[in-house]
Parts: C-alpha cells; sequence; structure tokens
C-alpha cells in the first residue's frame, strides 16, 4: 500500500497528518491512539448531518493532482480519506486531507479522466470526475508533496480555490502543533519507562 | 342601451385588456448550478424582454458586464458578442468556471426611453451561478446601483420553496418597493395565463425592503424591483424621469419523486 500523500499549503510549518509515521507494529498504533484523540478533541468533529460534503479536483502545472473537500467554504473536511480511482473504479492512490482540506497526488503515467471519493463518514461522501488528467513526471518513492513544497515543480499553487485562512484553520494549525508536541512528550515518556 | 354594453362586452372578448407586459433584463446562464466539469464553460444570454410571454425588444450593447467572485470582479463586456432571437438584438457572454465558489453576474444596461410610460428605465440586471457545492457570501450585497439581496439561498430552491430577497438602492434598503414578478418559461415557448393579470405578479416589500414570493412552477423567475432616485434624463431637451430597477433572476428546481431504496 502506498504512503497517503497530501498537501498542506497555509500551515506550512506543520506537517499534515500524511506526514506521520504509518503504523507498523501495536506500539505505534498505541501512540497514535491518543494523539488521534488529541486532535479529535482540539480540532472538533466533523460536522454531522446537514451538511453536504463536496470535494473539487484540479491539476496544476508539473502535473500533481491535487482536491478540496469542504462542507463550505470555511468548514473544511478534516482527516477524511481520499481516494484516486480509475473511471473503471481501480483504486491509484489514496491519501487523507490536511487540515485545510486539501490532499495532492502524484502525476500520473497516463493522460485520463480520474475520480476522487472522500469518505467523511456518517453518510458524508462525495466524488469528483476530473476529465482529461494529463500524464507528467512520476516517482513512486518520492511522495507527492511535501510541507513546504507547493508543486512538484517549485511553481506557485495554480488555482487554490480558497485563498484566505479562515480563523478555524489557524485554531486547528495550532491544535496540529499542540498535538504533536503531546506525542513527542509520550514518547519521551516511554523511553523514560523503558 | 342593450346594443351598446352588447357591443363593449364583444370587444372586450375580442380585444383583451392591454396585457401588462412588464420590461426585465436578462441575463440567463447555462447552468445555474455546476457540479461537473463538463458544464463549467457557461453560456449567457442577455436580453431586454417580456420573459412570460416570451416576446423581445431590442437590446444595445450594455454599458456594463461583469461577473463578481470571491471579492473580485471581472469585465466581460469585450467578449459580449451580438447576436439575434425573435429579429431582436441580444448578447452572448462566456465565462469558464474554474474553481468552486458564487459566482454572480450583473449587466448594466444603457437606459431604454418607454414612449408608453414616458420615462426612461436602467434595470440592473443580476443572476448567480454557485460551483461544486460552495455558495458563499451568497447574501453579501455585490454594492451595484440597485440590486435585490436574497435572504434565502439562490441556488437551492425548489419549486414551492419561499424565496425572499431584499431591495437596496445605493446600497440603502427600500421600504415598500415594488416587486414585480415573471416567469420565463425558457427558448421558444410562452407562458399560458388564465387572466392577463397573472402575466406579472406583483409584491410589495414591507418596511425593510423585504419581499417573499413563492414560485408555483420550476424554471426561471425574474423579480424586477423598481423605484426611481430623482434623477432624470433629457429626451429632445425635455427631463424625463428614470426608472431605477434591481432586478434578480433565480432558478426554482423541481423537486423529483423519490425512489426506492436499493434491494426494498
Amino acid at each position: 500500500m502506498t504512503l497517503p500523500r497530501c498537501d498542506t499549503r497555509r500551515l506550512r510549518a506543520a506537517p499534515s497528518l500524511c506526514e506521520l509515521p504509518r503504523p507498523v507494529g501495536s506500539e505505534s498504533r498505541a501512540i497514535l491512539l491518543p494523539v488521534c484523540l488529541l486532535l479529535w478533541i482540539i480540532l472538533g468533529a466533523a460536522p454531522a448531518a446537514a451538511h453536504s460534503v463536496f470535494i473539487y479536483a484540479w491539476q496544476e502545472e508539473g502535473g500533481r493532482i491535487c482536491t478540496n473537500s469542504y462542507f463550505s467554504k470555511k468548514n473544511k473536511v478534516r482527516g477524511a480519506e481520499v481516494r484516486m480511482e480509475s473511471p473503471e473504479g481501480q483504486v491509484l492512490d489514496r491519501g487523507v486531507s490536511g487540515p485545510d482540506g486539501l490532499c495532492c497526488f502524484a502525476a500520473q503515467p497516463e493522460t485520463g479522466d480520474l475520480r476522487f471519493i472522500v469518505n467523511a463518514g456518517q453518510g458524508h461522501r462525495a466524488e469528483f470526475l476530473l476529465p482529461g488528467v494529463q500524464s507528467g513526471p512520476t516517482s513512486r518513492s518520492e511522495p507527492a508533496s511535501r510541507p513546504g513544497v507547493s508543486s512538484r515543480s517549485g511553481a506557485p499553487v495554480e488555482a487554490d480555490p480558497f485563498r484566505e485562512p479562515s480563523l478555524r484553520d489557524i485554531v486547528g494549525g495550532m491544535g496540529w502543533l499542540v498535538g504533536l508536541a503531546g506525542l513527542g512528550a509520550y514518547a519521551v515518556s516511554r523511553r523514560k519507562k523503558g | 342601451m342593450r346594443l351598446f354594453f352588447s357591443f363593449v362586452l364583444l370587444s372586450s372578448l375580442l380585444c383583451p385588456a392591454g396585457q401588462a407586459l412588464a420590461h426585465f433584463g436578462m441575463v440567463l446562464p447555462s447552468q445555474s448550478l455546476i457540479m461537473d466539469v463538463g458544464t463549467a464553460n457557461l453560456t449567457l444570454d442577455l436580453k431586454f424582454w417580456h420573459p412570460f410571454v416570451n416576446e423581445g425588444m431590442d437590446l444595445e450593447k450594455p454599458a456594463a458586464f461583469t461577473v463578481y467572485h470571491n471579492g473580485k470582479t471581472k469585465n466581460l463586456l469585450p467578449g459580449l458578442k451580438e447576436g439575434s432571437e425573435q429579429g431582436k438584438r441580444v448578447w452572448q457572454g462566456n465565462y469558464a468556471v474554474k474553481e468552486p465558489g458564487l459566482y454572480a453576474f450583473v449587466m448594466e444596461p444603457r437606459p431604454y426611453f418607454e414612449k408608453e410610460e414616458d420615462r426612461w428605465i436602467l434595470h440592473y440586471t443580476k443572476v448567480y451561478a454557485q460551483a461544486f457545492g460552495d455558495d458563499a457570501d451568497w447574501f453579501e450585497p455585490l454594492g451595484i446601483k440597485a440590486e435585490i439581496v436574497p435572504l434565502t439561498p439562490p441556488g437551492d430552491l425548489y419549486a414551492g420553496n419561499i424565496f425572499q430577497g431584499r431591495v437596496l438602492i445605493d446600497g440603502k434598503t427600500v421600504p415598500e418597493a415594488e416587486v414585480e414578478i415573471e416567469w420565463y418559461p425558457g427558448r421558444d415557448k410562452k407562458g399560458q395565463a388564465p387572466f392577463a393579470s397573472l402575466i406579472t405578479q406583483t409584491v410589495r416589500a414591507d418596511a425593510s425592503g423585504t419581499f417573499s414570493f413563492v414560485a408555483p412552477r420550476s424554471g426561471w423567475w425574474g423579480f424586477a424591483a423598481l423605484s426611481h432616485d430623482g434623477k432624470t434624463l433629457p429626451l429632445d431637451g425635455k427631463e424625463k424621469p428614470v426608472e431605477i430597477g434591481g432586478v434578480l433572476w433565480v432558478f426554482f428546481h423541481e423537486l423529483l419523486p423519490a425512489l426506492p431504496l436499493a434491494g426494498k
């Protein structure tokens, strides 16, 4: 399975959820659980029920494909699984939306249509068909995006649908920092116990 | 006397009272809701029309045609192309929607002199298109000379829902503004009214400039809030009053019947 590949543009100092180490054993899972719980408490759960969820996708210069998942302009879908599929339903890649609702994928080796699906839980699911995606340089070993790198070519983001960070984004970013500090403290305390 | 009344009755049957045809500026996008990339290249039809009966008048090239999105504006006037419908001058524009959000298209026409009413007509005409689920800021005024500001999200209405709007001229609410309303049945179609008086419906705003209307049928409905700002324009050396209109076009969707759940 490939690593989740997401991007965060505004909170460049804070790594996105995609950059967290993947759990490989029970110890990692034990660390991840309290961190996720902490983040969930700080960031707040996704709004339930009445809101519809939407996902929008676009291709950037250089071939990278980005998605934005949202309930509304100021209310992003965070921490939700985003799948990139072929029109026939073959899963090509997966990622998790960052605090700003964004999730980017590497350029694809072939030109064609791509379907993006976000699953925000509690029946919140949306999909978006991006036709005519152009092929681009690919490297499976390199993540599609890293914090501080807006695109593979280094060019600025082409079409960020929502340019202004909201207060919630900022508070969410602080939540990430607090959560990561908690992760570090927890790891240190376990090491001491060991 | 009996003969006279018979003549009047016959005349009224054969020659119905002059139809109250309201003038509407029209700006209609090819899609009011854009949910897939295939419909994101909008065409916009600009007309000066009697919508319900679908009869046109010539529309001179507008003074301005602008799209408002995300706090920014873009001049679409240079891209307008002249056309003809029913032998009348109409205009068509194009706009490619490239990101989610609400797009407001506004036409400022050149003043039109209406002989029968002995006044100039100047209707600022607005329509919204909503893209990819984001309708943020739909309740914000654009700041144009005359406008109807929706109090109900303009992209999410079913026929039978109530639509409310607030009438603003120069940014100020217009108490008890008169709002004329007409349905546009679509190109090459005309509406059927049981009586001529039902072609144009009228509501009056309350003291806060707010009006309400329930559209009885799906499709495009035009709302024209009419007022005067006291200004005049000359015609043959004489000053004539100017009717200022804030026109808003709203699409009401048809509520589709329920489907059985899968497997039931």
